[in-house]
């Protein structure tokens, strides 16, 4: 009975949701620019091949370890340098950027698949349902879940697939907390029982009237997923239970660059700033949809 | 509370049990254990010697069984490339990686919450905008990065602190801050998020019409409220330090538990990692668990539900 | 108005601004007002008048973003607008001026024990301590009501229930003998009896202290009854403030009189008729409005109001109001004259099975989430049993607990019932599909704000049954979809809005567009009005006749407002934990109500009558609680006519053909307990 009494005032009419939220992703600077990165980053990822000045596995003994162009003995062959084993590095570093690129979205929208599913079906069903998934959430948090993946990606077999296999199905569980909030909140309001009274399925309830809702919390996790599974397979190659030499992973790259580190630290700081800056503006993203759609919901 | 204990209780050690279970599973159907141990260059029938010498030719469910009474009576069984027991080996690296998540966590606590109350008491100024701009970017930094960085900052540029090892207090100051800056974000976040909330609630509207000021209110009624869900977090934080601090460990060279998952996964030894794994997962069962009783205490509405 | 004395109270062009990212918001652009000490001055508006947000600005109490300014605002003769803020926490607020709001729930500190929230008011501003600080809580929780006060002390506000928890607000507010109470919608959020309770208690408190008190609300009965002064405010303005008992017999500014003229109960009215409404919505209070924020809604405005602020005028003595034209020279704000009272449909008197047969249905739940943890049994719907007429309106009328919302849903088909059945035309419920019972049966809903999906147009939200159920071809949907809306009242230009993009009342009116699109013989309205400013709830009562008029509906209408009721209900069923105690033709509950229960909600009704004064329900204060319902008779706890076998017996319908009631009353007691 607390409902507050309904105003007569008429809100600005001007703008249709849609357009609203354009006008003020556009107005968020963290948003552009993360969007601005990420979209840099696309591009280059798709362009590598012609952009790339030499073949990244491509070997050369003789000009091993080499200094990026701006120091006394670099070269403008080289732009950042060779590697230890006399590869370009600034062709690794773009074709990095398709590997980290690729694994983060794809290993993001499995557990979307996953942690959404899971999150619908317990919100809105609630009772056993919800219990079964709880329980099923509480248990997926006490796996040590770097752990797990090293010791299954390692074991099965280091590959891509295996890669983004392992890391898409051990992070779902920020997909299911806040789906399953965001659907119980939306179960109870009344044009949900007005579909219900108009005679939809349950199944029509939940694409129709519920999904469609619960889509911009969704995103705002995705594009931060994206950021946290690119850090994770990094982390996997760099201990050296994830992808393995000669694939250009950045993790792996610091890994390999990390024993010359006092006397080269461009090996290891490119594909640092490298990822860091790809993380960054998934953040970025991340928290301006976040901002920008429930800005309530800051967190 | 007693019937709420029992059942949180209840609920923690199924939950440790069903970790192991779906490790066991995981772990012996991920690769071929008997393979592992053997070599990569033995042959079928000396692979098949070691299968049966283990035991791994016994249904899985029979495998498990026998390991689960191992840990009941507190045999833990033997690694298979060091063949010590796995207790031993536990013992001898859990205490390097005790301190470390403790330290880490203190640094965290230190700095994420001070910021975030800071943070949630200025709003949209400054201060605000610049603990903010530090979660974005260190929630994107790659904490083993970081901790090259450090070292080549450390041990080459100001080689005041020790970059490598384990052996003085002095050792674990990097690495914890490596670890704890991990959490600072997300701590940060809840902080100043819960904080928010409550200062913008009406019963902190309330207490200002009765006449407290904002330290007065501050102290008073919001922190024991914003600190409820901090709680939580902070168990969970410290739960995941644990098994995260594979990579610092790596990076720093500690001798902690961390170093010892790597090795025993490198040496695809089954038994040690499905140990540690189950440790792992019992100790963050049980911070959960008492974070949990502490909730209910400080929070009435489910003490005396 | 102001006599040689100082006022209590003072406040001189009071104005609040909001910055927004559209520009300045206006809130509250000229409040004035004074009042002398042990008096009450009402303060009434709809919503977005910007009532609360003066009182917030009274104490200084408003949001980080909003700016306060005024001439003058005083208490006694201390300047309030420009004293330091840590004067303000330590001499007036809390001690001098206390403030009681809208919602005890969440107005209370969950974490802390109500004795630690009661004695820390005190000891805050008085070198006292604990010990005498909880003597006085509890003398003042027992003076507002609460039994076994020192016991009390140590519980937590969500051991309490929500009258309860409003009376600890209320003590809190007194501990420290404030001179002046500023009650921000005390009652809104309580049940109708219990409000009748809280605000007589409030009177006698304001009697017995002798404090002066600022009442804000958006209900006229209520301060037609308690306030000895009543202020109207309109978009920020003070536009007529009076003596009460005057500014009711005869009220000059155009929009007092049309406001009484859409009360449902305004003196005069008979049921049935078409009520007054208000044109237009309330314009915008970003920037500056020239001329009367009135003018683009009212009747009488001629050219110059759109362009100059109405001047203030005075009607005998302490009557001000705003407006260009005085007195006498206007058209009645009530048009008596062009009213058509609507021929209701008629209705099946002669004994032919009724529409709708609910028998004996039963519904209740398990509380209590989570596993392994002890489940409690909710028993909402216990027996009822009621028929429901072709072409009649029956209201459904009862407080919180009553099961009429899960009754509601049951009759929808969105809830099973445990025992018990429902027909529909002579066929069970459990055997007409849901597709079937969705074209015959419809709903109305409570809340504008989530009855609508915001991810759909209007017109899809419209359609949608259409679509759902494949009514016709395709093509054709839209053309009906544009006459359901153009029969609701909505414009052709909204249809491809969002519902963000439209008022409160213009939502309700999609909702009952979507409700009667398919023609369903029945459309059940939980609570249709109950979430609308009373302007928006006159023009939706006058569609849900029109609507029956045209199509031959048949409602049941849930409500707890018996002006509403009165207005339009053919039939009435009162509902108490679950169950029905008593059921009748609308005249003669009204007139004669028989069960104790009706009595009292009747009674709890402040229709605008300034000389009645509070209205004494003389119920008892316990709860209904569906947990835990009490033995025998589910009301004897609060009733004033408990006898010793209510509590042992339920008591047996006594059943006429056109009425029922359950109570021992009326039952042959004696042979009943045999």
């Amino acid at each position: 009975m607390t409902t507050e009494s309904i105003t007569a005032v008429e809100p600005t009419p001007d703008l249709s949701p849609g357009r609203a939220l354009r006008a003020r992703m556009l107005a968020h600077k963290g948003l552009c620019i993360g969007l601005a990165i990420i979209v840099a980053g696309i591009l280059l990822a798709l362009l590598a091949p012609l952009i790339a000045p030499h073949d990244p596995y491509a070997q050369d003994l003789a000009r091993r370890l080499l200094p990026p162009v701006w120091d006394a003995r670099g070269t403008w062959q080289n732009l950042l340098g060779t590697d230890h084993l006399g590869r370009d590095y600034l062709s690794r570093l773009l074709y990095g950027s398709r590997i980290s690129i690729v694994i983060g979205v794809a290993a993001a929208s499995i557990g979307c698949l996953i942690g959404v599913t899971l999150g619908m079906c317990a919100g809105y069903f609630g009772g056993r349902v919800d219990e079964a998934v709880s329980y099923l959430l509480t248990c997926q948090l006490a796996l040590p879940s770097l752990l797990l993946a090293m010791s299954l990606v390692f074991l099965i077999g280091p590959s891509l697939f295996v890669v983004i296999g392992v890391i898409g199905v051990l992070h779902w569980t920020y997909f299911l907390v806040v789906t399953r909030a965001a659907t119980m909140q939306i179960r109870q309001l009344d044009y949900i029982s007005a579909a219900r009274a108009l005679g939809s399925s349950r199944w029509q309830v939940m694409t129709h009237e519920i999904l469609p809702n619960v889509l911009s919390p969704i995103i705002v996790i995705f594009t931060l997923e994206v950021g946290i599974a690119i850090l994770a397979e990094a982390s996997l190659s760099f201990l050296g239970v994830g992808l393995q030499a000669p694939t250009p992973s950045w993790g792996l790259m610091i890994a390999e660059g990390k024993n010359s580190m006092f006397l080269r630290p461009w090996l290891v700081i490119a594909p640092g700033a490298a990822l860091f800056l790809l993380v960054i503006a998934t953040n970025l993203m991340g928290d301006g949809v976040r901002d920008v759609t429930a800005p309530e919901n800051r967190n | 509370m007693l019937r709420y204990t029992l059942r949180r209780a209840l609920l923690a050690l199924l939950v440790a049990f069903t970790v192991s279970v779906a490790t066991f599973l995981l772990l012996h159907t991920a690769t071929d254990p008997a393979q592992a141990i053997a070599g990569a260059d033995a042959d079928a029938a000396a692979v098949q010697q070691v299968r049966v010498q283990y035991g791994f030719d016994r249904p899985l469910a029979v495998q498990y069984a026998s390991w689960l009474r191992g840990v009941v009576r507190g045999e833990l069984g033997e690694s298979y490339i060091w063949h010590r027991q796995v207790s031993e080996l536990l013992a001898a690296h859990a205490p390097v990686t005790i301190a470390l998540a403790l330290s880490a966590m203190l640094i965290t606590v230190v700095i994420a919450i001070p910021l975030g109350i800071v943070a949630a008491m200025r709003p949209n100024t400054i201060i605000d905008r610049i603990a903010l701009t530090l979660a974005v970017t260190a929630q994107a930094v790659p904490s083993f990065w970081l901790g090259l960085m450090l070292i080549v900052l450390f041990g080459v540029m100001f080689p005041v602190l020790p970059v490598s090892g384990d052996e003085t207090w002095r050792h674990f100051i990097l690495p914890a801050v490596v670890l704890g800056a991990s959490s600072v974000p997300a701590v940060m976040r809840l902080t100043r998020t819960g904080l928010l909330d409550v200062m913008g609630s009406d019963y902190i509207r309330t207490a200002r019409s009765k006449g407290y000021m904002t330290g007065g209110i501050l102290v008073r009624h919001a922190m024991r409220n914003a600190m409820l869900p901090v709680v939580g977090v902070l168990a969970v934080q410290l739960g995941h330090k644990l098994g995260g601090s594979v990579v610092t460990e790596s990076v720093f060279a500690l001798n902690g538990l961390g170093r010892l998952a790597l090795q025993s996964i490198l040496g695809s030894d089954i038994a040690t990692i499905q140990m540690l794994v189950f440790v792992f997962a019992l100790t963050f069962v049980v911070l959960t668990f008492l974070a949990d009783l502490l909730n209910a205490w400080l929070d009435p509405r489910i003490r005396l539900a | 108005m102001a006599t040689a004395h100082t006022p209590l109270f003072s406040v001189e062009h009071l104005r609040v601004d909001i910055p927004t990212a559209a520009g300045t918001l206006h809130a509250v652009r000229d409040v004035s007002f004074a009042l002398d000490a042990g008096k009450i001055l009402g303060i009434v508006g709809e919503s977005g008048a910007g009532k609360s947000l003066t009182a917030l600005a009274l104490l200084g109490l408003l949001p980080q973003r909003a700016r306060r300014s005024a001439a003058a605002l005083r208490l006694r003769n201390r300047d309030l607008l420009s004293m330091p803020e840590r004067d303000l926490a330590a001499q007036i607020r809390g001690q001098r001026i206390a403030m009681i709001f809208q919602d005890p729930m969440t107005s209370l500190n969950p974490v802390y024990t109500i004795g630690r929230q009661l004695t820390e008011a005190m000891t805050l501003h008085q070198p006292v301590g604990t010990a005498a600080a909880t003597q006085r809580a509890v003398y003042l929780l027992e003076r507002v009501g609460i039994t076994a006060a020192a016991s009390r002390l140590n519980q937590y506000p969500h051991q309490l229930s929500g009258g309860q928890r409003q009376r600890v607000m209320i003590a809190m507010a007194l501990m420290n003998g404030p001179e002046l109470i500023i009650a921000d919608e005390p009652t809104t959020a309580l049940d109708v009896t219990i409000q009748a309770q809280i605000l007589r208690l409030l009177a006698d408190l304001q009697r017995e202290f002798g404090m002066a008190m600022i009442l804000i609300t958006h209900n006229l009965g209520i301060v037609a009854r308690i306030a000895d002064t009543v202020a109207i405010m309109y978009a920020g303005e003070i536009v007529e403030r009076a003596p009460t008992a005057q500014l009711f017999a005869d009220p000059q500014h155009p929009y007092t009189r049309r406001l009484l003229g859409c009360l449902p109960q305004a003196h005069g009215t008979v049921p049935g008729t078409r009520l007054t409404t208000i044109p237009g919505i309330v314009p915008s209070l970003i920037g500056d409005i020239a001329g009367c924020t009135y003018a683009s809604r009212c009747q009488e405005a001629v050219a110059e109001c759109a362009v100059a602020p109405a001047p203030s005028r005075q009607h005998g003595a302490q009557h001000d109001y705003r407006c260009i034209h005085p007195g006498g020279l206007r058209v009645p704000g009530r048009d008596l004259s062009a009213r058509p009272v609507f021929l209701p449909p008629p209705v099946d008197a002669a004994p032919r099975a009724p529409l709708l047969a609910v028998r004996d249905v039963h519904c209740s739940f398990d509380v209590g989430r989570g596993m392994l943890r002890a489940k409690r049994r909710l028993h909402a719907v216990r027996g009822v049993s009621f028929d429901l007429r072709r072409g009649e309106i029956l209201a459904v009328v009862g407080e919180s607990g009553c099961g009429k919302s899960t009754l509601a849903r049951i009759l929808l088909g969105l809830q099973g019932a445990d025992a018990g059945t429902v027909s529909l035309a002579g066929t069970p419920l459990s055997q007409i599909g849901t597709k079937v019972l969705a074209r015959r049966v419809q709903p109305v809903f409570q809340d504008p704000y989530s009855s609508l999906n915001p991810r759909q147009t209007l017109v899809e939200i419209v359609r949608r049954p259409l679509d759902l159920h494949a009514v016709g071809d395709p093509a054709a949907r839209a053309g009906q979809v544009h006459e359901i809306m153009a029969l609701t009242g909505l414009a052709e230009r909204l249809v491809h809005r969002y519902p963000n993009q439209i008022s409160g009342g213009q939502r309700q009116r999609v909702a009952i567009a979507r409700a009667i699109i398919m023609r369903p013989e029945i459309v059940i309205c939980d609570e249709p009005t109950s979430a609308l400013d009373v302007s928006v709830q006159a023009q939706i009562l006058n569609l849900l006749l029109d609507l029956r008029e045209q199509f031959g509906l048949t409602y049941l209408f849930i409500t707890h407002d018996l002006s509403v009721v009165r207005h339009i209900a053919d039939r009435v069923a009162v509902m108490y934990l679950g169950e029905i105690v008593e059921i009748g033709d609308a005249r003669a509950i009204f007139e004669a109500p028989r069960h104790p229960y009706t009595r009292a909600l009747l009674d709890s009704v402040m229709t605008v009558n300034p000389a009645a004064g509070v209205p004494d329900t003389r119920i008892g204060h316990s709860y209904p609680n569906p947990l835990e319902i009490p033995s025998g008779c589910a009301f004897h706890p609060r009733c004033p006519h408990a006898m010793p076998v209510c509590s042992n017996f339920a008591p047996a319908v006594s059943e006429t053909p056109h009425a029922l009631v359950r109570c021992h009353l009326y039952t042959d007691a004696l042979a009943e307990s045999a």
